[in-house]
């Protein structure tokens, strides 16, 4: 296990490099800064011995920017003893400091949420950047499960993005299953129902379509 | 399915498009998300601290309007030279 403060101090200067400039508006652009931040996290936090992985809004980024652009980055740190300590040293290194649930650096903001990861996971590598993050079949089964059962017609309209974006590029051995376990399959069949039609789509269609489905749960 | 290093961003350019024909018919007026959002940032807007008046502690009485006094322990009750 590597454990060099010089490797720390390199890291929070690229941080800082990253941020430099604040963090985009453009998605694609926006992307890539949240790709770097993440393979520099993933960097730090490896070298002592913990597990990061990316889950939420900024996973959806990385598989397909311009859905849903994040304000944090949401991280699950897994390690074989105190996380916590071993992440508070590490994110301080690095030049992060603790703001609610949230640590911060400029306009960066990094929340740590309890795991374990709900899902399969990879380890990518974007433009040299390496870390780990859930699949993109993931945050698809969140944001449609948030549709059905919250009634979120954002996450209605998330998961229709992914469904386009995604096309046949989808793992539905995994997502099948994970879904009829909550309970969400008819959600998944009738967005995709308005994958390929070209009917505009609202809130008020997507909150129509999120009551019939609770509707039919309710009656069976 | 975890294993081999993938490169997702070769995949973003078709996505993208794909995405941006989609959102010539989707309008996202009015639709709704969980209040945690976090590019909300709710949790910086400082809160204004409400005073309210802090409730006195009871303090019970015996018959007589005087303090009661504390249960005695029981070493206390043992009898004396015992």
């Amino acid at each position: 296990m590597m454990d060099d403060p010089h490797t720390l101090d390199r890291l929070g200067k690229r941080l800082e490099e990253v941020l430099a400039s604040g963090l985009a508006d453009e998605p694609v652009t926006h992307a890539w800064q949240v790709a770097e931040v993440a393979g520099i996290l993933h960097s730090a936090l490896t070298a002592r011995g913990l597990t990061p992985t990316l889950v939420g809004g900024s996973a959806i980024e990385i598989h397909a920017p311009g859905i849903y652009m994040s304000g944090d980055l949401d991280l699950v740190i897994e390690g074989p003893w105190d996380v916590v300590a071993v992440r508070d040293e590490v994110f301080q290194a690095l030049g992060l400091t603790r703001v609610g649930r949230h640590w911060r650096r400029g306009d960066l903001f990094v929340e740590t949420v309890p795991g374990p990861v709900a899902g399969p996971t990879e380890e990518v590598e974007v433009a040299g950047a390496t870390f780990r993050v859930v699949r993109k079949e993931v945050p698809l089964r969140d944001r449609l499960v948030g549709f059905k059962h919250w009634r979120h017609t954002a996450y209605g309209d998330q998961a229709i993005a992914m469904l386009i974006a995604f096309g046949d590029d989808l793992d539905m051995d995994w997502l099948e299953p994970e879904l009829r376990r909550e309970d969400a399959l008819d959600a998944l069949q009738a967005l995709s129902g308005l994958t390929s039609s070209d009917v505009p789509v609202t809130h008020e269609r997507l909150l129509a379509l999120g009551h019939q489905l609770n509707q039919r749960k309710s009656a069976s | 399915m975890t294993g081999q290093k993938r490169d997702p961003s070769q995949q973003w350019a078709i996505r993208l498009e794909r995405i941006r024909r989609y959102r010539e018919r989707s309008n996202p007026t009015g639709m709704t998300r969980p209040p945690r959002d976090p590019d909300e940032r709710e949790f910086l807007r400082p809160v204004r601290k409400v005073r309210t008046q802090r409730r006195r502690p009871t303090i019970r009485l015996n018959p007589r309007g005087t303090q009661r006094p504390r249960p005695r322990s029981p070493s206390q009750l043992r009898p004396r030279g015992a």
